[in-house]
């Protein structure tokens, strides 16, 4: 389905200029085979993201994750690096950590025992040679420790690049660094367990980044927020490469007596801007000079996706005392019932790839540009 | 800690992860009960895998020390 040349012309259609091209095709969003496409030519051979470090808050925590069919393990080592593992033994390849847990000692295989440390290193071979005696020649420690996978961390964001050939992340990353470098290195705190949390959506995941890429939207499927943030307060974020989103230039929450500490030394333009870049394939960004969110995008199949939200501030204070708990979880509430807004759209856009005469869409060149960007995005990955 | 107290201790703790330090406990008092080199190497080795699990430094190191005095290690 994905060989021919029809599709090699759906893609090129969709890489045109906004005014001529056409959104990516049914197919892209219809079979199970497209997604498995996209796993290899988007998901694991890029950057993408897996979780949060706030998912192992502590050191010896660690959180397994079947990333498309590929079994990883993100940890929190004894000096507080997160590091991301292939969740597999070296030994006769089962797999290592079923579910969310600390450990205070090594990960010990469940099948015969072999025992990493958070950093990867075999640890232990118990009986390998023979009853009671163990190690052997035939094994040697230093070259069987855990598979670590390349991985970057960004606002506490776990990215992982699963085939090791994409570009440093740095160079990945840089047009989304220039756009809100003010917020990237910054030390932000989660909000705790109450400031995430999650959509199990009926839809493809592309059809979750498009829908929060773009303002055309707002008016009519946010109208709270429309009422406040009116639709000429947006702006398209400028095309740097790698991500697309839009903006608002009338920032100003009302948080009451006790708003949240903005984070200190903000550039100007912040006082009153926020902006929500979507970072391809599969990150959200949500930066205010008060607090940011990060959204993750895990696929489960082509047709279903699980979106998650977590929510972090400028101080610990503002992250975990009890004199902004009340305030946390109203933030925490506005943004999910706005996400949960979207549900039915993204949903509908779904059913609407069933029919037969939809080729993909067009766009509006004054309102689109940002869908626009994330399609021909993923059409060039494809087509490479 | 008597043979048949240790066995009944060692059955009912059986698969519970959680109680490995004192397993390890367990594993290196049968240890010492055991009446040739082989067996003692065994259950040492059960021992430090416990201990590893546990994260017992003190306990690790001893046992290390014990299994390569007896060629487990
Ligand atoms: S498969 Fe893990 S120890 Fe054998
Ligand atoms: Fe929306």
């Amino acid at each position: 389905m994905f060989a021919t040349p029809a599709f090699a012309a759906e893609l090129e259609a969709v890489m045109r200029p906004v005014e001529r091209a056409r959104g990516l095709p049914n197919a892209l969003y219809a079979s199970p085979e497209a997604l498995a496409l996209e796993r290899d030519k988007v998901f694991h051979s890029g950057w993408a993201s897996i979780g949060f470090g706030a998912d192992i808050p502590a050191p010896g925590d660690v959180a397994p994750i079947d990333w498309l069919g590929a079994p990883l393990l993100m940890a929190r080592d004894r000096d507080g690096e997160v590091r991301v593992f292939e969740n597999v033994c070296r030994h006769r390849g089962m797999i290592l950590v079923e579910e969310r847990r600390n450990f205070g000692g090594v990960i010990r295989c469940p099948y015969h025992s072999w025992c990493y440390s958070l950093d990867g290193k075999l640890r232990a071979t118990p009986h390998v040679g023979g009853p009671g005696v163990n190690r052997h020649e035939a094994i040697d420690p230093a070259a069987t420790g855990l598979t670590e996978v390349r991985s970057a961390l960004f606002m506490d964001v776990v990215f992982v690049n699963l085939d090791g050939k994409a570009p440093d992340f740095a160079d990945w990353s840089a047009g989304l660094r220039a756009q809100i470098g003010d917020f990237a290195d910054r030390p932000i705190f989660h909000g705790g367990p109450e400031s995430g949390f999650a959509f199990d959506l009926n839809t493809n995941w592309k059809l979750v980044v498009e829908n929060n890429a773009e303002s055309y939207h707002l008016p009519w499927v946010h109208p709270g927020l429309s009422a406040y943030s009116r639709l000429e307060d947006h702006y398209h974020l400028p095309e740097r490469g790698g991500f697309s989103g839009q903006g608002t230039s009338v920032y100003a929450p009302d948080y009451g007596a006790l708003p949240f500490p903005d984070f200190p030394a903000l550039d100007g333009r912040w006082a009153t801007a926020a902006e929500y870049p979507c970072f391809f394939p599969n990150t959200f960004f949500a930066v205010h000079r008060d607090h940011v969110w990060a959204g993750h995008l895990a696929p489960r199949a082509h047709d279903r996706t699980v979106e998650r939200i977590e929510i972090y501030y400028t101080t610990e204070e503002a992250a975990r005392s009890d004199r902004f708990a009340a305030l946390r979880a109203e933030n925490a509430k506005r943004w999910r019932s706005v996400l949960a807004e979207d549900v039915f759209v993204t949903e509908g856009m779904q059913r609407g790839r069933g029919a037969p005469g939809f080729a993909g869409g067009v766009f509006s060149p004054a309102m689109d540009a940002p869908t626009h960007a994330f399609h021909a995005w993923i059409a060039a990955r494809l087509a490479a | 800690m008597d043979v048949a107290a240790l066995d009944a201790e060692l059955r009912r703790l059986h698969g519970d992860w959680s109680a490995a330090k004192r397993l390890s406990e367990l594993h290196e008092a049968s240890a010492a009960l055991a009446t040739d080199a082989g067996a003692r190497r065994f259950r040492l080795t059960q021992a430090w895998i416990f201990a590893l699990v546990a994260g017992e430094e003190p306990r690790i190191q001893r046992l290390e020390a014990a299994l390569r005095g007896l060629g487990g290690l």
